[in-house]
């Protein structure tokens, strides 16, 4: 299969899919929610186990005992973490790499927070205990327990990277400082790893436990090494990505065009992302996630990008012949999800971007497809001329909703989308572009009754 | 912010809840007396000094046994109430970790006031580095005869 378009329609392809894929957005992230919360209730039963229940008496084993609880569960919840941003591709199908984004935010919070109560309670409860001061007893934990004094820099380390992804401070921060010191977590990890088996009292005694640990630790290492490392790898191997040249498409808006052998065996659809990892001298340690802006057609890939940042900026003057490194394709903001055979697109900003895409592989498939196109003023129009092309070529619609906001505050009300799209209750929508612009198109699918399923939307803030 | 609220709302009950369930038993029955410094059998009275049986043994080491260190089994200490053995293991002239590998109480009671009193004395003697530390309030006994056999286990150390 060289040409992924013509022969592989979506929908034959989702009714392929597994049972659980197919499911709504909601119900896959509350089936890995469930699981998540499975292996958390496990832990805990864990500790509840081993735990007698004359141990938990007075305000000292009290403390201890919620110590232990939390670190159990801070510790589980941080390999969680890293699972969640490893590129594992079944996680990536049913959740959407930018939900797992937003979870690992929230997550990274929560276990962190559950790590950081885990030495105070710890430490509090020893310190009743035994009648010492809170400082004493501080030293004496981190001094003279096995292992105790790498697991206090490894949570030291944990805090650092949990600061410096708070909103606040990444805002401050560069990307290369916020990059590397992430890598830190998994220095923290391992550092962290001892400690649990010579002074953790849940695995000091517990062989069982301590083979049900090391197996969670091992299988999501190996997930990361295969996911993050082999999986790049073999993929620059066997397919070879390289620059083939890049295009302005307008003000501020680049296009970068990468070839290789046997693209379409990677399986892309339009709507999905990949990683990109330009193999420059300064550019090679990131990899950044762009959609593609052009359906895949098993001879190149195309990423269109405004030149905001450092990085993105820099892509006008890459060099055909320039090695890539491709990660993915990730994302579930595609054709393969929808519910029906009409579709409906909605889109601003770089939110046009994967909707070009799809808008093209719908038109071809299907070509009832309309996309409709917000901006502020024409200039921010990007792409226009290829959609104005693929709308006239295959029959489709487009409307350009153009205006400042204060001008035109109802372009995106129930009644203007009813208007523009008679039958919008019957089209799967697809929604891509800045936070509030979601927003507010979704509440308008709400009020329009539009059912919650037909509706995808892919969230352009990682 | 409303999420961390209800996140740390939610963590701090769900803790409350799940230790109140897990020492249900200890509160119900078999209260250790925490405050009165007094010998244990005096604040609720039961199986008091019967021998009715050897007890489970159980061992509650503080941490594994190092690799690194030498090993030391002291005396086993008959007292009142059952019999305790402590290991000591020593990494150069520090104390690393301290187990029980003998611990039979003559009383349901008294193995459930061991078996919380036995950790504590465990942690305080690697805190304290010898047997230079408090009695455990409500497990006097216990608190004495372990020290002993801790100290016979710190002599065979030294010698």
């Amino acid at each position: 299969m060289t040409s992924t378009v013509p022969t592989r329609a979506p929908a034959d392809a989702a009714r392929r899919e597994r049972y659980l894929y197919r499911l709504s957005q909601p119900a896959r992230e509350g089936v890995v929610a469930a699981a998540v919360a499975l292996g958390a209730l496990g832990v805990m039963y864990m500790w509840w186990h081993d735990t007698s229940p004359a141990s938990v008496y007075g305000p000292g084993p009290w403390l201890t005992a919620a110590g232990r609880v939390t670190g159990l569960l801070g510790t589980y919840l941080v390999v969680i973490e890293v699972l969640l941003m490893g590129r594992v591709p079944w996680l990536d199908r049913m959740i959407g790499m930018d939900r797992l984004a937003v979870w690992h935010r929230r997550n990274g919070e929560y276990s962190i927070s559950l790590l950081v109560a885990h030495a105070v309670l710890i430490i509090w409860g020893y310190a009743v205990t035994t009648h010492d001061g809170l400082l004493s007893e501080t030293k004496s934990v981190v001094l003279s327990y096995p292992d105790m004094l790498a697991a206090t820099v490894g949570l030291g380390l944990l805090v650092l990277v949990g600061v410096l992804s708070a909103r606040a401070v990444r805002k401050r921060v560069n990307y290369h400082t916020w990059y590397f010191v992430h890598l830190y977590t998994y220095i923290a990890l391992a550092l962290s790893f001892a400690h649990q088996f010579n002074t953790g009292a849940d695995f000091a005694t517990h062989p069982l436990n301590r083979v049900i640990w090391g197996a969670m630790y091992g299988t999501v290492a190996a997930l990361l090494i295969s996911y993050r490392v082999i999986t790049p790898l073999v993929n620059l191997a066997r397919h070879r990505f390289v620059v083939v040249g890049t295009a302005s498409e307008g003000p501020g808006l680049t296009s970068v065009y990468v070839s290789g052998r046997e693209l379409g065996k990677l399986n892309a659809d339009a709507g999905q992302f990949f990683l990109w990892r330009f193999l420059t001298r300064d550019g090679w340690w990131q990899a950044h996630p762009f959609s593609l802006s052009a359906a895949p057609n098993g001879r190149w890939f195309r990423m269109t990008v405004k030149a905001l940042g450092d990085h993105s900026s820099g892509l006008a003057t890459l060099r055909p012949g320039t090695k890539v490194l491709l990660e993915g394709p990730f994302g579930n903001f595609t054709t393969r999800w929808r519910r029906g055979r009409k579709l409906l697109m909605i889109g601003a900003g770089v939110g046009i971007t994967p909707l070009r895409a799809m808008f093209e592989e719908a038109a071809t498939a299907t070509g009832d497809v309309t996309l409709l196109y917000r901006a502020s003023n024409a200039d921010e129009l990007g792409l226009r001329a290829e959609l104005d092309e693929i709308a006239q070529r295959r029959g489709a619609t487009v409307h350009y909703l153009v205006g400042p906001r204060d001008e035109h505050p109802d372009y995106l009300s129930p009644d203007h989308l009813q208007r523009l799209v008679r039958d919008v209750v019957q089209r799967d929508v697809y929604v891509c572009g800045p936070p509030g612009f979601t927003e507010t198109v979704n509440s308008s699918l709400r009020t329009l009754r539009v059912p919650r399923r037909h509706v995808h939307t892919e969230m352009f803030e990682l | 912010m409303r999420r961390a609220v209800i996140a740390t709302a939610g963590t701090v009950v769900g803790l409350v809840v799940l230790l109140g369930y897990r020492s249900e038993g200890a509160v119900k029955g078999e209260k250790v007396d925490t405050g009165s410094g007094t010998s244990t059998n005096a604040s609720t009275g039961t199986g008091t000094g019967t021998r009715t049986g050897t007890g489970t043994g159980t061992t509650v080491p503080r941490a594994a046994s190092s690799s690194s260190g030498h090993t030391y089994t002291g005396q086993d200490v008959f007292y009142r109430y059952g019999d305790i053995e402590v290991a000591v293991t020593l990494s150069g002239s520090r104390i690393v970790t301290v187990t029980v590998p003998q611990n039979d109480a003559s009383s349901p009671y008294s193995q459930t006031v061991n078996s919380a009193a036995v950790p504590i004395l465990v942690k305080e003697a690697v805190a304290a580095q010898g047997v230079s530390f408090d009695v455990v309030s409500g497990a006097t006994y216990t608190s004495d005869a372990f020290a002993q056999s801790l100290q016979s286990a710190l002599d065979k150390a030294s010698q």
